[in-house]
């Protein structure tokens, strides 16, 4: 039981620099919620050019409002291991007491500020600027629905984070492939169903399309969508509790192999 | 007790890249080491370039697994209960930055400490004293981005010393400090190891003067293997009989690197100044009836006699004679 | 003397450049990771015309537009991001920085890097949009196409040094800053969508872009229109128009490098490391 506090506190510690960071360097805040929101409002405007149904300008808002979910998965914590790496820090992680998913977690929960405030300003921008109209009696399951994706995204995150543990850059260009193909996989911009039934069920295996297309159905009660919600909830489910195992699983494979290698510290490779 | 550090036969090989025309190579790194470091004991190991020692200290500090043979820190097999060992271990590696730019002094010591499980108070509370005692106070609130080299290594040691780990490694502690600050470090690192009898403390080095002043027993590595273990003053000792002189020499023109060659000199020293002309060469000798035969061999080479020393032994002059090679020379044969 | 050695530094931070993106593995799973992004991105705006019902006039001028905007975020992003990546993971900046001569070449032989990476990707999804896709473009102007290619590219190049002085005084945002720095021109420059679905105010906004004017010579040179806003102008104007965006953003980039540079090194973050 201290060891579940020893790694709390560790956790928590690594959520530290990210706030305190972040608070005394602004320009995030323009970089990384201010500017993201045009990629989203262009999106909308391909609706708007395509002369589509309003509720696709809806889809296209929340979409966006993931993107920021899975970028912190991407960046500010799977990479950001191989940054660590680069830095000196990461062999102080390793050797000390705790159990490398608290630094993971702490990335993680660190990064949330950010793409918490980067959700809200393409809300904010959805509900002024482009009218976007929630089902209000659905938000409290879309709330739930986000939670079970969030779980599994972050259990996919754990996952990527141990390949940088063994590999360098060649990790790091697998996730930079990775970003585009998912924002088309998950459906980020249009109903997960358009991708036709088999490519859809494909995309199922990624949390966050599963996790969208059960947040439109609910908060915005779509009619589009791929699978009744409590089915979607219960494959979310499946994925956090898989990921998670997964992702324990991984990061200590990842880890006595790059130590049989000799490569778990070693720089700039 | 169980002892701090116990190894048996451990050997480390690291597998060379293929290269053009070169096959995939593996070679040791380390190469049979047997250790065994007791509870309050502050160990130095010496050595080269290349020698091994941050290797040996990885796979202590469960960052890289050994090849073979066993490594056992407090008793736990560091490959099986790595766990363990990290609660008892810290480790910090000299010159190398870490930390994060925009965070504090204070403030990165902090979160380091949060990830042994201090409590904030006394987490803090130990912080606040080692920067006090060790003249890093007045800098605490600067900025990781902006430390000196100095201020840089002073706040890693700390980071090592604040968790009051059972065995605690520092590789090169002292790699590019001033003397002032090389001797703050010295005088830090006994006085934490006078705060409690049963700490063990594991440098390494290849500053043989320094490892002479500080350490209980050093042992000196080369090329992956222990060449011998002993307190700084038997192995001073057993070599007392040694004679080593220190000579000047002009007129040597270019020619100073023969003197490596001769039978009876190991050369433990040799700094050519070609401005000034001379060449001044640290030898020792089987005995001092050689050193006739020594200086007409140097005359034969044109050199003429500008000074002439006899000298205690030291510690670098042992690590020449049992390593067979001097430290410059083993550095550029490792290049 | 000097252009040689300016020269010889663009070559070098090409090759540089094209080792770190590039060396990683084998040439096919490069060309393979070259290419996941762009057709990704195509594939994203195939499948929203097809949720919408496909109207027609849109695929054809969104898809080489989108061909071309490949250029954007890469060219625009590989000179800060060679500055984040030198100043804070490999922090060697001090040293490319202290070399004789300016750093400007050096950044530039990154941008032309990932130029040439950008360039496999829109010419893939050229070819596959004419020949798998039958999205015909209506002609085939090479000559202005290539005076396109080259202003485009010389200008996004001199904006991204501008950006790259910028950089130095941020944060580490990595990839961030180049994704955002793109989504502004994907919204402002009306990269997949006619200019004319801008609401009035942003429409003088893109005006003030020199990306809405590139993709828009990109399209007329392959015979596409998109909307009907941009008409009006003649290609020659239009070739005019970006000219001068060039000579600008030429003026700008040098200009904001060396000013950010200088504040840089007056405030000692040449060398510094800001991640977190
Ligand atoms: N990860 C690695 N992969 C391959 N060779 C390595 C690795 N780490 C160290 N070496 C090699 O092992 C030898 C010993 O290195 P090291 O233990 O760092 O020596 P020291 O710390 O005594 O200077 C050197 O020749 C070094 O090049
Ligand atoms: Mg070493």
């Amino acid at each position: 039981m201290s060891s579940l506090a020893n790694n709390l506190r560790a956790a928590r510690a690594r959520a530290w620099i990210r706030v305190v960071a972040a608070n005394r360097e602004l320009s995030w805040v323009f970089f990384e919620t201010f500017l993201p929101a045009m990629t989203t409002a262009g999106y909308v405007l391909v609706y708007r050019a395509l002369g589509a149904p309003p509720e696709f300008e809806s889809y296209v808002i929340l979409g966006g409002v993931m993107t920021a979910f899975w970028l912190n998965v991407l960046w500010g914590m799977a990479a950001q291991f191989f940054w660590e790496k680069d830095m000196g820090n990461l062999d102080i992680y390793m050797m000390a007491p705790i159990s490398r998913m608290s630094i993971l977690l702490g990335m993680a929960v660190g990064g949330m500020l950010g793409t918490a405030i980067r959700s809200v300003v393409i809300l904010v921008l959805g509900i002024v600027l482009f009218r976007v109209q929630f089902h209000l009696p659905g938000l409290a399951t879309a709330f739930g629905i986000f939670l079970l994706a969030m779980a599994a995204l972050y259990g996919l995150g754990m996952m990527l984070a141990s390949l940088f543990l063994l590999f360098g850059r060649g990790a790091q260009r697998w996730v930079e492939v990775a970003q585009e193909p998912v924002y088309l996989l998950s459906g980020f911009n249009f109903p997960l169903a358009s991708l036709g039934r088999t490519a859809a069920a494909l995309a199922s295996a990624f949390p966050l399309a599963l996790g969208i297309d059960a947040i439109r159905q609910t908060a915005l009660d779509s009619r589009t969508g791929f699978l009744p919600v409590p089915v979607e909830a219960a494959i979310l489910a499946g994925l956090a509790v898989a990921f998670f195992f997964l992702a324990r699983f991984m990061l200590r494979v990842m880890e006595n192999r790059a130590k049989r290698e000799g490569r778990l510290t070693l720089k700039w490779q | 007790m169980p002892p701090a550090i116990r190894t048996q036969g451990l050997t480390r090989l690291y597998r060379k890249a293929p290269r053009r025309g070169v096959p995939a190579q593996e070679f040791r790194a380390v190469d049979g080491v047997d250790l065994e470091i007791q509870p309050g004991e502050l160990f130095g190991l010496l050595g080269p370039n290349g020698a091994g020692k941050t290797t040996l200290i990885k796979i202590l500090c469960t960052l890289l697994f050994p090849t073979s043979g066993t490594a056992e820190v407090c008793g736990l097999d560091v490959v099986k209960d790595c766990e363990r060992v990290r609660e008892r271990i810290n480790m910090v590696s000299g010159g190398e930055p870490s930390g994060y730019g925009l965070l504090t002094i204070r403030e990165q010591l902090w979160v380091f400490s949060q990830l042994y499980g201090l409590s904030t108070a006394e987490a803090m509370s130990r912080i606040d004293r080692m920067l006090d005692q060790y003249g890093l106070a007045k800098d605490a609130g600067t900025k990781i981005n902006r430390l000196s080299t100095g201020m840089r290594q002073k706040m890693n040691l700390i980071r090592g010393f604040m968790t009051a780990p059972s065995v605690l490694f520092l590789d090169e502690p002292t790699l590019g400090l001033d003397a002032h600050i090389a001797r703050q470090t010295r005088d830090f690192i006994r006085a934490w190891m006078a705060e409690d009898r049963t700490r063990a403390l594991l440098l390494t080095t290849h500053y043989l003067a320094e490892a002479h002043e500080l350490c209980d027993r050093v042992a000196i590595i080369h090329q992956g293997r222990i060449r011998a273990c002993d307190t700084p003053e038997n192995l001073v000792a057993a070599h007392r009989g040694d004679a080593v002189f220190e000579i000047t020499l002009s007129g040597l023109d270019g020619q100073s690197e023969a003197l490596r060659r001769d039978p009876d000199m190991k050369v433990s020293r040799l700094d050519a100044d070609p401005a000034a002309g001379h060449t001044t060469v640290r030898f020792s000798l089987a005995d001092d009836a050689a050193l006739p035969g020594a200086l007409s061999r140097m005359a034969a080479l044109g050199g003429r006699i500008v000074n002439l020393s006899k000298h205690e032994v030291t510690l670098e002059d042992v690590f020449v004679k049992i390593a067979g090679q001097t430290i410059a020379d083993a550095e550029k044969s490792s290049e | 003397m000097a252009i040689a050695l300016t020269a010889r530094k663009v070559a070098t931070a090409f090759s540089l450049s094209w080792k770190k993106e590039a060396n990683w593995t084998t040439l096919p799973v490069y060309v393979l990771y070259a290419l996941a992004r762009p057709v990704a991105g195509a594939l994203v705006i195939w499948v929203m015309a097809a949720a919408a019902g496909r109207p027609a006039g849109y695929l054809e001028p969104a898809w080489y537009s989108l061909a071309a905007f490949q250029f954007v975020p890469a060219v625009l992003g590989g000179t800060s991001w060679a500055v984040l990546e030198d100043r804070e993971r490999y922090q060697m900046f001090k040293y490319v920085y202290l070399a004789p001569g300016s750093a400007v070449p050096y950044l530039a032989g990154h941008a032309l890097a990932r130029a040439v990476q950008a360039l496999i990707g829109a010419t893939a999804l050229s070819i596959a949009g004419a020949f798998l896709l039958g999205l015909r473009p209506a002609a085939f102007d090479p000559l202005l196409l290539a005076a396109a290619l080259a202003l485009g590219v010389t200008t996004l190049l001199f904006l991204g040094l501008a950006l790259a002085g910028v950089s130095l005084h941020v944060a580490r945002h990595g990839h961030f800053m180049t994704e955002s720095i793109g989504g502004v021109f994907f919204l402002f420059s009306a990269a997949v969508f006619p200019v004319d679905t801008l609401p009035s105010w942003m429409r003088f906004v893109s005006y003030a872009s020199p990306v809405t004017w590139w993709l828009e010579l990109v399209r007329r040179s392959l015979g596409l229109r998109f909307g009907k806003v941009l008409e009006a102008v003649p290609t020659p104007a239009i070739l005019g128009i970006l000219a001068a965006f060039c000579a600008a953003s030429v003026a700008a980039g040098l200009l904001g490098w060396a000013a950010g540079e200088r504040k840089a090194k007056w405030k000692g973050l040449l060398d510094a490391t800001t991640a977190y």
